[in-house]
């Protein structure tokens, strides 16, 4: 198989260190050679485009040229910095702006963006059917618990812009882990990240909503595809006292703890 | 057989199990409905072509121009449908579309041309706004009744703000300042309009405006933090953007917060920075 880039966003390398480590862990128990460059940056975090958006698409052109370099496939386990990442591929496919791109590029001593590398969310790049034939020999251990599958909402909208529809991956691998999985009434729903310091009110009344259906729904435990998702969430829990309080896993997590 | 569950005035929803064709139009469903079944069924309509935006409905959650939706793109064999804003529907399917309408009065009116200037205007995307309603009604931060003055209307914002005849005052933009900064991103907006507008697009274009102001906000603030995080580290560095906006003393509750984390071993103290940060600094400072 082919190298894979890997690129884990800012979060999961400083405080969602599990995440980092399990996405690590699984890439190598498939046997899925992997590059990380270490000169990757933030994407942008969906906020640098509300100072600058050409520097923006400069920065983020900047990791596609260093992920160029290294394979043709990018994978990415936050979903924030996957629609940020596909939002400057699309946008530089217009020649005009990758021209002007590339000067910027070049004059920082970089290379073109060439447009050539494929960016995809690590869950639906799980859930595509090579790899989850290789998940379906890995997987041994049945975790028989309650679990609710949440999406968050970077991974799918706007869907006119992202490549892939990740509808029913989440769960079609975590019933490959055998844990009963109790459905959200909106796995798309917002968690509220975005807004956690400009619009606490409105941040606040969408993570407890999900932390109240997962409650509602008995479920021990949230499984996300994102670690801005993942952290926003549980720290709200912690807030929230003792009462209820589910796991935040991310999905990787389950994966791996249900190999051998 | 498509079971429609159709939202009704006194609280209850009509069933019907009809054998409609998938081509078939929302909209002329309830027309024969109207027609045919309950001639006492209410709902609103008016161009039948996607342009007026009167026939707004939410189907399984989802809104949808009724004129435009086809019965056979819903995935489910059962649809409930029920009025946009379904917090406080009015008659069956009519909405009360007062707070939406209300909500373009957020921003105070701007000020006529002042007649010295020539308009060389960029074609903008807002005027193909047809009010219909949508990205207001499936916005999270207007549900939170927090004052956000919601989608349609930063559109429009976007389009004055853009419009070189009228002349931005700064109690108008700071009007918008301290509104627009409610938005958390979560593109329901731009994914529901019946139109293809991007009303996040225009939420980062009057973002944009705003870090002109010479006084912050938090939202300036939070925004400036974030870019100088990237600048610094090549990453976004959590206890650097706390103290950048909350002060040193002021992001201590923020900082202890993540004590849980860090016994949990998810959390690097040390600060981590990109390879090559020369490059990012470079392409941060650079202006053409």
């Amino acid at each position: 198989m082919e190298t894979v880039v890997f690129f884990p966003g800012c979060m999961p390398v400083s405080i969602a260190r599990h995440q980092y480590r399990a996405e690590r862990k699984l890439l190598k128990k498939l046997d899925i050679p992997f590059t990380e460059c270490p000169e990757f940056s933030c994407c942008g975090g969906g906020h640098l485009q509300d100072a600058d958006e050409m520097k923006f698409f400069a920065l983020n052109a900047r990791n596609l040229v260093y992920a160029e370099r290294n394979g043709r496939l990018l994978i990415t386990g936050c979903s924030t910095c996957y629609q940020n990442l596909v939002r400057t591929a699309e946008a530089l496919k217009d020649e005009t702006l990758r021209g002007q791109i590339n000067r910027r590029l070049n004059a920082a001593g970089l290379d073109d963006y060439r447009g050539v590398i494929e960016i995809r969310h690590i869950l639906n790049f799980l859930a595509s059917s090579e790899i989850f034939s290789l998940l379906e020999n890995l997987v041994v251990r049945r975790k028989k618990q309650n679990m609710m599958p949440f999406y968050g909402c970077h991974i799918k909208r706007p869907s006119a812009l992202l490549p892939e529809n990740p509808d029913g991956s989440l769960e079609k691998l975590l019933t490959l882990c055998g844990v009963f999985v109790r459905p959200m009434r909106d796995p798309y729903v917002c968690c509220g990240f975005h807004g956690q310091i400009t619009s606490p009110k409105t941040s606040a009344s969408l993570t407890d909503a999900i932390l109240s259906e997962a409650a509602e729904q008995q479920c021990g435990a949230v499984v996300t595809v994102c670690p801005l998702c993942a952290f926003n969430i549980e720290s709200r829990s912690l807030q929230n006292g003792r009462a209820n309080r589910p796991q935040i896993i991310p999905v990787e997590e389950v994966l791996l703890k249900s190999m051998k | 057989m498509t079971i429609l569950r159709i939202y009704r005035s006194e609280g209850n929803y009509d069933i019907h199990h009809l054998d409609i064709k998938p081509e078939t139009k929302l909209l002329t469903l309830f027309e024969q409905i109207r027609t045919k079944i309950d001639s006492s069924f209410a709902f609103s309509s008016e161009c039948r072509r996607g342009i007026c935006g009167s026939c707004a409905v939410k189907v399984n959650g989802i809104p949808v121009l009724a004129c435009k939706a086809e019965i056979g793109s819903f995935r489910s064999g059962v649809l409930r449908i029920e009025p946009l804003n379904s917090a406080a529907p009015k008659i069956d399917l009519l909405s009360d579309f007062e707070p939406f309408f209300r909500s373009f009065s957020r921003f105070p009116e701007f000020p006529p041309p002042d007649g010295g200037l020539t308009r060389h205007c960029e074609p903008s995307d807002a005027l193909r706004c047809t009010q219909c309603g949508i990205c207001f009604y499936s916005c999270p931060s207007v549900a939170s009744d927090d004052g956000f003055a919601g989608p349609a209307a930063i559109v429009k914002a976007e389009r004055f703000l853009s419009d070189p005849a009228d002349r931005l005052t700064r109690p108008q933009l700071e009007a918008a300042a301290e509104n627009v900064y409610q938005c958390v991103k979560c593109f329901r907006c731009e994914e529901y309009c019946p139109r293809g507008l991007k009303p996040e697009h225009s939420v980062e274009a009057v973002r944009r405006r705003c870090l002109t102001l010479p006084e912050d906000s938090l939202g300036t603030i939070h925004t400036k933090a974030l870019f100088d995080s990237i600048f610094h580290y090549g990453k976004i560095n959590e206890v650097f953007t706390a103290r950048y906006i909350f002060g040193f003393c002021g992001s201590l509750p923020l900082i202890l917060s993540g004590i849980p984390f860090l016994l949990k071993r998810r959390v690097r103290i040390r600060p981590v920075f990109s390879k090559n940060i020369r490059e990012i600094r470079q392409l941060l400072e650079a202006d053409e």
